[in-house]
């Protein structure tokens, strides 16, 4: 895997997913491992991932409630797992429980996750990616 | 390529997600050794495999508490007992502070002030309290007249012995103030001898030992006083008569050692019949008698006075007393507005624990917990790990519940007791 230079909203981003997998049930705690892993490569400093975990009330997120700001979260986390070029098992599966997690109907989920991951292979501008969602509205 | 449909965002029924969340009962029953020990395995024991675990368990009992309306309300239920508490609590202080304010204060100020208009009056009317008129300006006219009459008398008899005992007269000195007074007896006594000026500057004091005799005499109740007084009166002539006598007849016996007739000897009868010893009886006996009463009577009004100031002084005191329990209830004040503050931002704290936060069952939240940590530290026993790594897990736990845990225990640790 390659460590890239994330940008502010992009970690961001990342550290309120970590919180919401943390405070979710459905995720496990491996699959928190790896997302642990993932964002220190990916750039994120180690406190402050454990700054999520071990103070857990010092962070607040709360899921977003318009789909175009879910979008952004959800594309921004498919830029962060796929900067090493593929999506393995358990990356596949916590996208899919974010996906869950944002409240969209499971039956729309793998196509939300194929289109995600497609136009983010293609590195698709995320401005693009909001504009083709607005027309689906 | 997938083709975006219109509504392939929309939300799925909240029900849905709900569901999947398991209850509160299902997280009680979770064996949380077992799961510590499979949890270590899985994570190969590492030390971020533990942080990831022990903040998900803080998160799943938090969320799951959330879920749960019943439990969430029966997780709330001490801080509300606590809440109520502590209002309950500032209600007493606050009527304490009222009492103190509205009633207590006054009073004591109130009569600090009557103590002090009592003083006032005293001063103005000090017959009504001490049932006679007390004149201050009697007390300091008697002291001044008393202290003149004293040197006077020291004078005097100093003087008088001087000549009684020591003096030798010549015929140019026979004039009756010479031979009483002798401007120079002290420095005659001193030329003589040491011990000749001390008895000269004591024998006044006997003389006005007597007078002070008299009035401590006079201050006994009953008759038994007079024979007394009239006894040391008696001494008083008598030594004064015998002083008298003894200048008089060494008077007499100058005059007849220098005449030329047949003279014959001094006599008690021819004493009594010379001006010389009735001038030195009145100048010194009668002036001693007079030093008595004025003695008498500035002793009396110093009594008065010094009633008087007994009096006033116990006001003061009385006023003193009060002052130091205004000073107490200032204290209990401050001591209430501190406590009432403190409960206040309590008060705040959980107002907004139970207003804006979910709440946690922290015993109950510590005890998985640290079950969790007993099956992770077997695990690294069974698999050898050394003690540092079990000492750090160990660690590692108890600061994550001290710092998350412990504060919402003890925000409600007086109700659980």
């Amino acid at each position: 895997m390659q460590t890239t230079v994330l940008d502010h909203e992009l970690k961001t981003h990342f550290l309120n997913l970590y919180f919401l997998a943390l405070s979710d049930t459905q995720i496990d705690t491996q699959e928190l491992e790896m997302l642990f892993k993932l964002g220190q490569e990916r750039g994120i400093q180690k406190e402050e991932i454990e700054q999520i975990i071990l103070q857990p009330d010092s962070t607040k997120f709360t899921i977003p409630q318009d789909t175009v700001t879910k979008i952004e979260y959800l594309y921004d986390y498919v830029t962060m797992i796929l900067a090493d070029g593929k999506v393995d098992e358990h990356e596949h599966l916590t996208l899919k429980k974010f996906c869950l997690k944002f409240g969209f109907d499971e039956r729309n989920v793998p196509a939300i996750m194929q289109f995600l991951i497609e136009e983010a292979m293609n590195g698709t501008d995320k401005r693009e990616i909001i504009e083709q969602v607005k027309q689906t509205l | 390529m997938v083709k975006l449909f219109k509504g392939i965002f929309d939300s799925a029924a909240p029900a849905e997600v709900l569901e999947r969340t398991p209850s509160y009962q299902d997280f009680v029953l979770i064996d949380w050794y077992d799961e510590g020990k499979a949890k270590a395995q899985n994570h190969g024991a590492s030390e971020t495999g533990l942080k990831t675990c022990i903040g998900k368990i803080y998160h799943n009992h938090k969320e799951i508490l959330r879920q749960d309306e019943i439990e969430q309300e029966k997780a709330k239920q001490p801080f509300r007992v606590k809440l109520r508490e502590y209002t309950m609590k500032n209600e007493v202080y606050h009527n304490r502070l009222e009492k103190i304010k509205h009633v207590e204060v006054p009073k004591i100020e109130e009569k600090i002030e009557a103590l002090q208009e009592e003083i006032r009056e005293m001063k103005r009317n000090p017959q009504d309290f001490i049932g006679d008129k007390v004149g201050k300006a009697g007390f300091v006219i008697g002291t001044i007249i008393l202290t003149f009459l004293t040197v006077y008398l020291f004078i005097f008899y100093s003087s008088a012995s001087f000549s009684a005992f020591f003096k030798e007269f010549t015929v140019g000195e026979l004039g009756v103030a010479n031979s009483i007074f002798d401007a120079q007896a002290l420095t005659k006594a001193y030329r003589d001898g040491f011990t000749e000026l001390v008895l000269i500057l004591t024998i006044p004091f006997v003389f006005l030992g007597l007078g002070y005799l008299i009035h401590k005499f006079q201050e006994v109740k009953g008759w038994a006083k007079y024979p007394r007084i009239a006894m040391m009166i008696a001494v008083t002539f008598i030594f004064d008569a015998i002083l008298a006598y003894e200048i008089t007849e060494k008077i007499y016996n100058i005059k007849a050692e220098n005449s030329f007739d047949d003279i014959p000897p001094y006599t008690v009868a021819m004493a009594f019949q010379s001006v010389n010893f009735w001038l030195i009886i009145f100048a010194g006996f009668v002036v001693y008698l007079v030093w008595g009463l004025v003695f008498d009577f500035v002793m009396e009004a110093y009594g008065k006075l010094d009633q008087l100031s007994v009096i006033v002084n116990a006001k003061r005191e009385e006023i003193a007393k009060k002052e130091e329990q205004l000073h107490k209830l200032e204290e209990e004040t401050d001591k209430l507005n501190n406590v009432i503050g403190t409960n206040n931002t309590e008060i705040e704290k959980l107002k907004t624990i139970l207003d804006h936060s979910d709440i946690i069952k922290p015993k109950e939240l510590e005890h998985s917990l640290m079950r969790f940590l007993d099956g992770w530290l077997e695990f690294l026993n069974f698999n050898s790990r050394d003690e540092a790594a079990r000492q750090n897990a160990h660690n590692l736990v108890c600061e994550f519940i001290e710092l998350n845990v412990k504060p919402m225990q003890a925000l409600a640790q007086d109700n659980e007791k």
